[in-house]
């Protein structure tokens, strides 16, 4: 495997600088760097937006959500993500509608433009900031446990932190977004490649489909069904996970920005029908492969089966190209997220010249605090981090009142969005409930907002239709 | 029936396909059978709940009341 893994590693990296380099040029504008001055066509707009969505959650959390829980992780994820694409078809629209008439240059100071407040951009990025960072320092640090368990003697866990970063920050800090985007173009079609090549080798190795269901019923029957043998995917857990997740193109800047750059409104939604298609493909053999494991590797800990299955159960080729595909999903997320970030910081500041560098800056600055936070996640971290989806979801309510309606929403809005954010945080340290009467805080709160986000257009409405009338 | 319309009553066929997939009833415990093909309850309702939330998607494009009217670009 190292052989192949000598071959096919350069390669990859090579493909990227090749890239970042073709993506750059000399008097690239600031907008061009940050948005790629592209107008997406389908097939670039859906896969960039796949790599950005399937994360090293994808490849090493799925299967080992369905070894452990069981057939209801396909409704956890892949029914949630069906939600999701129809979010997209509507939400485009009036997104897209906003942007024509305020101009984009990052959700936050669109948020300023609708609310009219610079409060409501300040209060997106403190969201974004809170729920985001632990979550691309916990990909960060996935992989480089990985690495470092197949890998021991070669680096230890913070080198390979650092040359992943240092990796990801070239070829974005090079190109801009345009690089991120054909970087993710390749990265998805290496994502789905390596998860259908092992997931064969798992199905062939089980005896096919129907064999497979027999062996899983024989050594633990609860994964058959909900909630699972752990108890976790009860219905509650379902359908919070399912607003979260349906409220990721409202809310995370990275998904936010490529509806915003897609050529047409046509092409977005033709690409959300792409996004539905392509999360089938890659949360399908997810399953074979967490079934193979609650076949064959039941008792072991996540990194051992991970390492077992990904590559010493695998051709040397196949486990080679297993860890660049581990790579490819952790970095196509993280950069999207930490660009993204640095484009909304950019968002605060007045206009001006020294914003460029400042912006620049500032992802560095991210992709370290990404890079500290994973050497030094605590459980608490790691528990911000599963929870990060959740969180970012609690500012939907505040985007969509901005976005769904042509007038300004009530200022208070950004207030009660800011109430919820920390009531979610305050939850998830034990410091209050995490169920109020038995029903789920974190969507208990999302709901609540969404009634806020309502009044708090309507408000507005009634404030401006009692003021006098200019003569 | 315009497409105003037609869009609204997709969204409500999206939401009562949510209601159903995440009632206790859908998903209560241990629940086997029916069996399709030899896949067990959840998993052939989650890949019909996936097939029938992608068809409203493609539904949702045709008729989404966008087309009616020109684009305005970003």
């Amino acid at each position: 495997m190292i052989a192949w893994l000598m071959v096919l590693g350069p390669i990859y990296v090579i493909v990227l600088g090749t890239l970042a380099w073709r993506s750059r040029r000399a008097d690239q504008s600031e907008m061009e760097f940050l948005l790629g001055n592209a107008k997406l066509g389908l097939m670039v707009g859906l896969l960039t937006t796949a790599a950005s969505l399937f994360s090293t959650f994808t490849l090493q959390g799925m299967p080992d959500f369905f070894r452990q829980h069981g057939v209801a992780s396909w409704i956890f994820l892949a029914v949630a993500d069906g939600v999701m694409i129809f979010v997209i078809v509507g939400f485009a629209f009036y997104l897209r509608r906003r942007v024509a008439e305020k101009g984009f240059s990052g959700v936050g100071p669109l948020l300023n433009a609708c609310y009219e407040t610079p409060w409501a951009g300040r209060m997106y990025f403190l969201g974004i900031f809170i729920f985001l960072i632990p979550y691309v320092s916990i990909q960060i640090k996935g992989i480089t446990i990985f690495l470092t368990a197949v890998f021991p003697e070669f680096m230890p866990t913070w080198a390979w932190g650092l040359a992943i970063v240092g990796l990801m920050l070239l070829y974005s800090e090079t190109g801009g977004l345009k690089a991120i985007i054909f970087a993710d173009v390749i990265q998805a079609v290496l994502l789905l490649g390596v998860v259908w090549i092992i997931a064969s080798v798992c199905l062939d190795k089980m005896g096919g489909m129907a064999s497979m269901f027999q062996q899983v019923e024989r050594e633990n029957v609860a994964l058959l069904s909900s909630p699972g043998p752990k108890g976790l995917l009860g219905p509650q857990f379902l359908f919070a996970s399912m607003l979260a997740i349906a409220f990721v193109p409202i809310t995370q800047p990275h998904i936010t920005t490529r509806l915003v750059i897609m050529k047409s409104i046509k092409e977005t939604h033709r690409m959300a029908i792409g996004i539905g298609i392509f999360a089938v493909l890659v949360i399908l053999p997810t399953l074979f492969i967490g079934f193979y494991g609650a076949i064959n590797y039941a008792d072991l800990s996540t990194a051992e089966f991970l390492s077992q299955v990904l590559l010493f159960d695998q051709l040397p080729w196949v486990a080679a190209l297993g860890v660049i595909g581990l790579l490819a999903a952790a970095i196509s997320t993280s950069d999207s997220q930490l660009f993204a970030m640095g484009t909304e910081f950019r968002g605060l500041f007045e206009a001006g010249r020294s914003r460029m560098a400042l912006t620049r800056i500032a992802i560095v600055a991210f992709a370290v605090c990404a890079l500290i936070f994973s050497q030094i996640a605590s459980d608490e971290l790691a528990l911000l981090a599963l929870s990060g989806f959740s969180g970012t979801a609690i500012l939907g309510p505040m985007i969509l009142a901005a976005i769904l309606r042509n007038r300004p929403p009530a200022t208070w809005m950004i207030i009660v969005t800011g109430i919820g954010l920390l009531s979610f945080l305050a939850s998830q340290f034990g410091l209050i409930p995490k169920a109020v009467l038995g029903m789920n805080l974190n969507w208990l709160i999302v709901v609540l907002l969404g009634l806020c986000a309502f009044f708090a257009s309507r408000k507005r409405l009634a404030a401006r239709n009692d003021s006098p009338v200019p003569n | 029936m315009n497409r105003n319309r037609l869009w609204l009553l997709c969204c409500t066929a999206v939401l009562a396909l949510i209601a159903i997939i995440y009632n206790p009833w859908t998903l209560s415990p241990n629940k086997l059978d029916p069996k399709l093909f030899g896949l067990p309850f959840n998993l052939w309702f989650g890949f019909l709940a996936m097939g029938l939330l992608i068809l409203l998607t493609i539904i949702g494009t045709w008729i989404h009341p966008v087309h009616e009217d020109k684009e305005e670009q970003p």
